[in-house]
């Protein structure tokens, strides 16, 4: 028992940040900052409950029913199980420390044990940041007994065992389909090139679909009503879930809310047997599998290349063709890419195919190009968030890039120019996409385009600004990542702004709204352009 | 007549200076501070009496003008505006040592003050509305007097014409903040009319203008002023001359008769700012700062969002004008004195006693606005007693405020509360007020970086300055050391990592000659890693410098770098790039050629048993075929120098044998091998000289011939000296002096005191290992 502890504990310092409590100061601002965070979840979910309560969305009853709510459980139940299919897979098979951890003198089971138990401890820690608050903001709408908001965290606590379970049995047939991937990335990179042409197909479908005149005062009845045949459907179909939901939330009775229903202490024991149903199927198949294949070694013979020629090019433009080279072998990075320059085009086609089936005003209509430039600029950035990454990726071959006889900023510049380049190509394609559907004017057009452009260059400098100055160990998985946290801060404030600034210049009625965005946006890339020159000459040798 | 008056003071005014002077002992500074005290007196007496001005009527010279003819108008605005700058110029002159006022005297002071005594009439006039004696105007002619021998004073004794070019430059450069600011509200529409009636709030154009210019006032005052962040007094002059001037433009809507109602003293927020700026400038108050600093700047930023002025007013109203003179300076002024460190940045208690004030004054305004409103309905101080806000809240605040009002009289007063309202109006600038804690928090913080930054490039380009000067070139690349061509010369070179005490290395001297490989030998932890990073480029030495070939590491580090390969103890590879691609990226970086690279590529390949694998991906390779890329790597442009961290670990006995050899054939070549190793037979039988660190320090260096002549093996001699407490066993901790730390020099131009630390410790320690 011993051994299992310290194994769990070696695991889960890993696994999740614990650094806080070696200060009490800490400690009270990481207790704040997690109170803070649980009540703006809640917050946000009520927000958005009170709206489709005001709106009577789903019901003419001024409520949120059940049903909704199943609705929700279902969608996460499905999201959890994927998540833990792959982390799990990740976490039993693909775990770099199996090879160590295996050495050490404690039986195998108490190995396997450590490691569900940590990656359960992980996924309560995850449901304390989403999943409760949502039902939170639920019992708050729906003026929920006290007993409720005990009973659900306890109860969703010991649910949590059933996706992780349940991915632990599925995550063998992954592990293998992972093992394939990386034997054969191309295969991956065809297989993600079928599902986004699929996705394509079925949203050119979608958008053929749409209407030429949406009206949605007009049409709300036969909305609403496809609404509730659809919870009356899912609360039919999925009974399974929408039983576990009840069994939750309680029910509503008129006005009166029950908690615990006749069916209650059925539906727990269905639960808890279902829970030890697959730790013994885990027991049988995941373990023994788990005890195999994580010592199995992921090399394959080499097989023999082709020879090339030995190659002469000028220092920077060799950094640049070498970079991007490393990125482009990266099938990840290319993947993320392809479906950005494919995905973006369409939903800002999507999105225009909506917009001109319904008749706006002015103000709709500058609301509709800000949208555009929004939904732009947010799958651009976010397109780029890797560049947060960019330095650390290279572990330490990033430090040995000290050594190269280059001015500090043309050593780091090439790592950029595959985002740069994308990020162009991104931008050409979705704008060109929107200018069509718009009526602009061609320099209006013209200034636009460079304007989302610069400041995706201004996010992707930002981004490297902020890994080059904090690199990071990206082999440790205890923290998040607080690059890409920073990086993901930025392109949500770089978007809103933009989107804020636009629609009030655009509603304010001001002339040449779209030059001087411009100029402001390129005074601010060449004032980033000269800061990254600068902090990279004083504070490159110092990293 | 008011000629005659000004006459008689300028025939009084020098026999009281003389007097006055020979009375208290022929100190002329204090004499000149009484002059500019009774200066400032006359000032304030002459504005206060004044009840109108004509000028405020006065629109684009034309409309209103009660003078004859349009010059006389705009000569008598031109004058009142620069009377108000050259005033604040000379009260502020004797309580400051600094050229720039002084200069200022002798020209701008005089030139205003003569103009003033050629439109002295006129002057007047705009101020009474009449040409005879009056009160305002005998404190005018006192005021022009003193102004106008003061400054004939200071031309006579400051070398009358003689400004120095820089002293000219820097008096330009300030001569539009001296001028801007000290503009009375009045004056821009008196000259250039009122812009019409444009939108002035809810952020049109108009209102955005103001705003812009605010931040650029702050931005641009904050760098100007940066330049002399280390003359704190120079920087609380410049703030104290902008604080006064603005307090004069405020002031000038208050007059005396103004004054006795007290629904109109000066008791809203930003107001107060107006007059606590210059107190807090003049004397050290910390409390009212912070006060400031925390509240009035929140104040004049929301003021500046919602304006309470009508909306339909031009860009120059005087209103307007005063407005944001008003706003402006009291949201920037308290930021602009923080982050120049005229005050230190508040800690919790500060702002702790900051709420408490504001406690106090919300208490004292809801009492004062309660009382008052017995006799003026608009009383309405901090807004906390009308609608106002209220209203731009919307209705639920409306209700909020009359759904809850408590009122009681006494002795016929009746005395109205809303207690609910008001009491969350306090909670959420409370709140607000612990943003702005934040706000500054993240302000200083950034400060700092950039201010760190600063500092460091300053260093930078003072080591470049100092080679410059050194090898007497032009370009920093073009120096070299003849001395240390065809050498690696280590050069007291001491390493701290981050904020810790010890030094990893300290004062470790190296040299290197062509032909030789040298062995640096050292246990684990012993700083051989330190050391080698400090060579390559890869850490800064804290101090000492690092010649590789004549070229210094440091300043000249593309020049330094071209000179040595490096394989490093733990290989660094791009796992995605084949070899071959590594290989030729290598040799892109240091210019070899298409023949060189490929015979050097073919000969390493080959001895290396690599040719097969060598267009492979990196990731694809074990341990010793990546160690073999990284020795490739470092030999592929034939370095002057080659420095190896532990590079045998990993490779199979061949390829050991095979790097053992292009480690003599380098040196052979006339090249150096920098050669670090735990193996010691290997360093026996390869180097000719070596040397042992331990603990950070040098602690022997020999030759292997030395060793032989004493019958010594290479392993005895090592395990002698690290088993020998005695030697080299000091801890390397240094007490760093906060002064060196806190002013980093230039490494060629270091501190003597840390010059002479260095000398001593290394003395010491040295005669101590001679004892033993």
């Amino acid at each position: 028992m011993n051994k299992l502890k310290t194994l769990f504990l070696m695991q889960v310092k890993e696994k999740i940040d614990f650094s806080f409590l070696k200060s009490k100061k800490q400690i009270i601002f990481k207790v704040i900052f997690s109170i803070f965070g649980f009540a703006l979840i809640t917050a946000l979910s009520y927000l958005v409950m009170f709206l489709c309560q005001f709106l009577n969305l789903f019901s003419a009853l001024n409520r949120i029913p059940m049903t909704v709510m199943g609705v929700v459980f279902f969608v996460m139940f499905v999201l959890n199980l994927l998540t833990c299919m792959v982390g799990l897979s990740k976490t039993l098979y693909f775990s770099k420390d199996n090879q160590i951890l295996i050495t050490y003198p404690v039986n195998a089971n108490a190995l396997f044990l450590s490691k569900m138990l940590v990656y359960y401890i992980y996924e309560v820690k995850k449901n304390f940041s989403f999943i409760i608050p949502v039902f939170f903001a639920y019992g708050l709408i729906s003026s929920m007994p006290f007993l409720y908001f005990l009973w659900f965290p306890l109860m969703i606590t010991i649910f949590t065992l059933v996706p992780i379970l349940l991915g632990a049995l599925l995550s063998f047939p992954i592990y293998f389909i992972l093992r394939f991937f990386q034997r054969f990335p191309i295969v991956k990179v065809v297989l993600t090139l079928i599902l986004v042409a699929g996705i394509v197909t079925a949203v050119v479908f979608a958008i053929n679909a749409i209407p030429e005149d949406i009206n949605l005062i007009r049409s709300w009845g036969v909305i609403s009503q496809a609404i509730r045949n659809f919870l009356s459907f899912f609360a039919d179909k999925f009974f399974v879930f929408y039983a576990i939901t009840i069994f939750l939330c309680g029910r509503f009775e008129g006005i009166n809310h029950i908690l615990f229903t006749e069916y209650s202490w059925i539906v727990l024991l269905i639960m808890l047997g279902t829970i030890l149903v697959l730790v013994g199927l885990n027991y049988l198949i995941s373990r023994p599998l788990y005890l195999k294949m994580s010592v199995k070694q992921f090399e394959f013979s080499i097989i023999k290349p082709k020879v090339h020629q030995n190659l002469v090019r000028k220092k920077f433009w060799s950094s640049c063709v070498n970079e991007t080279k490393k990125t482009l072998r990266d099938t990840n990075i290319l993947s993320t890419t392809l479906a950005t320059l494919i995905i973006t085009p369409i939903c800002i086609l999507l999105l225009n195919s909506i917009y001109s089936a319904i008749n706006t005003r002015l103000m709709g209509d500058y609301l509709a190009i800000s949208f555009n430039v929004l939904i732009i600029l947010l799958f651009t950035l976010a397109h780029n968030i890797n560049v947060s990454n960019i330095y650390s990726k290279d572990g330490g071959a990033m430090m040995q890039n000290k050594l190269k006889p280059m001015s500090p900023t043309k050593v780091l510049t090439p790592y950029l120019v595959y985002n740069l380049v994308t990020t162009t190509l991104i931008l050409v394609a979705s704008v060109s996409v929107f200018l069509v559907n718009t009526d602009l004017a061609v320099l209006d057009s013209i200034l636009l385009f460079f304007t989302l452009l610069f400041l995706s260059y201004i996010h992707i400098i930002c981004s490297a600004e902020i890994d080059f100055l904090h690199p990071r160990d990206l082999k440790s998985q205890a923290n998040i990542n607080q690059n890409e946290v920073k990086s993901s801060i930025l392109t949500f404030a770089i978007s809103l702004i933009f989107f804020g600034v636009l629609f009030f210049f655009l509603l304010d009625g001001l002339n040449g709204v779209y030059l001087k965005l411009f100029c402001v946006v390129t005074l601010v890339l060449i004032l980033r352009c000269w800061l990254f020159h600068y902090k990279a000459r004083v504070l490159f040798k110092e990293i | 007549m008011n000629y005659i008056i000004f006459g008689c003071f300028l025939v009084v005014i020098p026999i009281l200076f003389f007097s006055l002077k020979k009375f208290i002992s022929k100190k002329i500074n204090l004499v000149l501070k009484i002059f500019s005290l009774f200066l400032a007196v006359c000032f304030f007496i002459r504005n206060f009496a004044t009840d109108s001005n004509l000028l405020e009527n006065v629109v684009g010279l034309s409309y209103q003008n009660p003078f004859s003819s349009t010059f006389l108008a705009f000569m008598v605005s031109i004058l009142v505006w620069l009377t108000v700058a050259s005033t604040v110029i000379l009260c502020i002159l004797p309580f400051f040592e600094y050229k720039i006022l002084r200069n200022y005297a002798k020209t701008f002071c005089l030139v205003v003050s003569v103009l003033d005594i050629a439109f002295l009439g006129p002057i007047i006039y705009s101020f009474t509305g009449s040409y005879d004696i009056s009160l305002c105007g005998a404190f005018l002619s006192i005021e022009v007097a003193v102004s106008f021998l003061y400054a004939l004073y200071m031309f006579a004794t400051e070398h009358f014409f003689k400004i120095p070019k820089k002293e000219l430059l820097e008096m330009a450069i300030a001569l539009p903040i001296v001028l801007i600011l000290s503009v009375p509200p009045y004056v821009p529409q008196a000259l250039f009319g009122n812009f019409g009636t444009m939108g002035m709030k809810d952020l049109a154009l108009c209102h955005r203008i103001y705003l812009y210019l605010t931040f650029i006032f702050l931005i641009g005052m904050y760098f100007l002023l940066k330049r002399k962040s280390k003359d704190k007094e120079y920087i609380r002059m410049v703030l104290l001359y902008i604080s006064l001037v603005t307090l004069v433009s405020y002031c000038f809507d208050y007059d005396f008769d103004r004054f006795i109602e007290p629904t109109r003293w000066p008791l809203h927020l930003c107001n107060t700012a107006m007059f606590i700026l210059p107190i807090c400038l003049i004397f050290k108050l910390d409390k009212l700062f912070y006060f400031t600093l925390f509240i009035n700047v929140l104040g004049a930023f929301l003021a500046m969002l919602m304006p309470n002025y009508q909306d339909a007013s031009g860009f120059f109203t005087p209103a307007i004008v005063r407005f944001w003179i008003n706003h402006s300076m009291a949201f920037s002024m308290p930021v602009l004195i923080i982050l120049l460190r005229i005050y230190e940045r508040p800690r919790l208690r500060e702002f702790k006693y900051s709420m408490i004030g504001f406690l106090l004054y919300f208490i004292l305004v809801l009492f004062i606005n309660a009382w008052f409103t017995n006799y003026d309905i608009d009383v309405d101080f901090f807004f906390v007693n009308s609608d106002f806000i209220a209203d731009k809240l919307g209705v639920w605040a409306e209700n909020l405020r009359l759904n809850y009002v408590w009122s009681f009289t006494i002795n016929g007063l009746t005395f109205t509360f809303y207690p609910l309202y008001q009491f969350l109006f306090f909670l959420v600038y409370v709140v607000l007020g612990l943003g702005m804690w934040f706000l500054y928090a993240f302000l200083f913080q950034i400060q700092d970086f950039y201010l760190k930054l600063e500092e460091k490039n300053r260093k930078i380009k003072l080591d470049e300055q100092a080679l410059c000067l050194r090898y007497n070139v032009k370009g920093v690349y073009e120096a070299m050391n003849k001395e240390s061509v065809n050498k690696l010369c280590v050069n007291g070179v001491s390493k701290q990592y981050g904020n810790s005490k010890n030094y990893s290395a300290f004062n470790v001297n190296l040299q290197v000659q062509a032909g030789e490989i040298f062995g640096f030998l050292g246990p684990n932890g012993a700083g051989k890693s330190t050391i080698i990073k400090c060579i390559v480029g890869m850490q800064p030495a804290t101090y000492g410098n690092i010649e590789i070939n004549g070229y210094d590491i440091e300043t000249q580090p593309q020049k330094a770098k071209e000179q040595f390969g490096f394989v490093p103890d733990h290989y660094a590879l791009y796992e995605n790039l084949t070899g071959r691609e590594f290989i030729n990226y290598i040799a892109d970086l240091y210019g070899v050629s298409k023949e060189e690279r490929e015979e050097r590529i073919s000969k390493y390949t080959k001895i290396l048993a690599l040719t097969d694998a060598f267009d492979n991906k990196i990731k694809t390779y074990s341990h010793g075929m990546k160690q073999k890329i990284a020795i490739i790597s470092a030999l592929v442009h034939n370095p002057k120098l080659w420095i190896l961290d532990e590079p045998l670990t990993g490779l199979d006995p061949n390829s050991i044998f095979q790097v053992k050899e292009c480690m003599k054939e380098h040196a052979q070549n006339g090249n150096i091998v920098f050669f670090s190793s735990h193996i010691i037979d290997i360093v026996e039988k390869l180097c000719d000289r070596i040397s042992i660190i331990k603990k950070g320090q040098i602690v022997a260096s020999t030759t292997l011939e030395e060793l032989k002549d004493k019958n010594m093996t290479l392993e005895e001699f090592y395990l002698s000296i690290i088993n020998d407490d005695s030697i080299g066993n000091k801890p390397v901790r240094v007490e760093v002096k906060k002064k060196v730390k806190e002013k980093p020099k230039s490494r060629f131009f270091k501190t003597k005191e840390k010059e002479l630390e260095i000398e001593k410790y290394t003395k010491n320690e040295f005669e101590t290992r001679k004892k033993k």
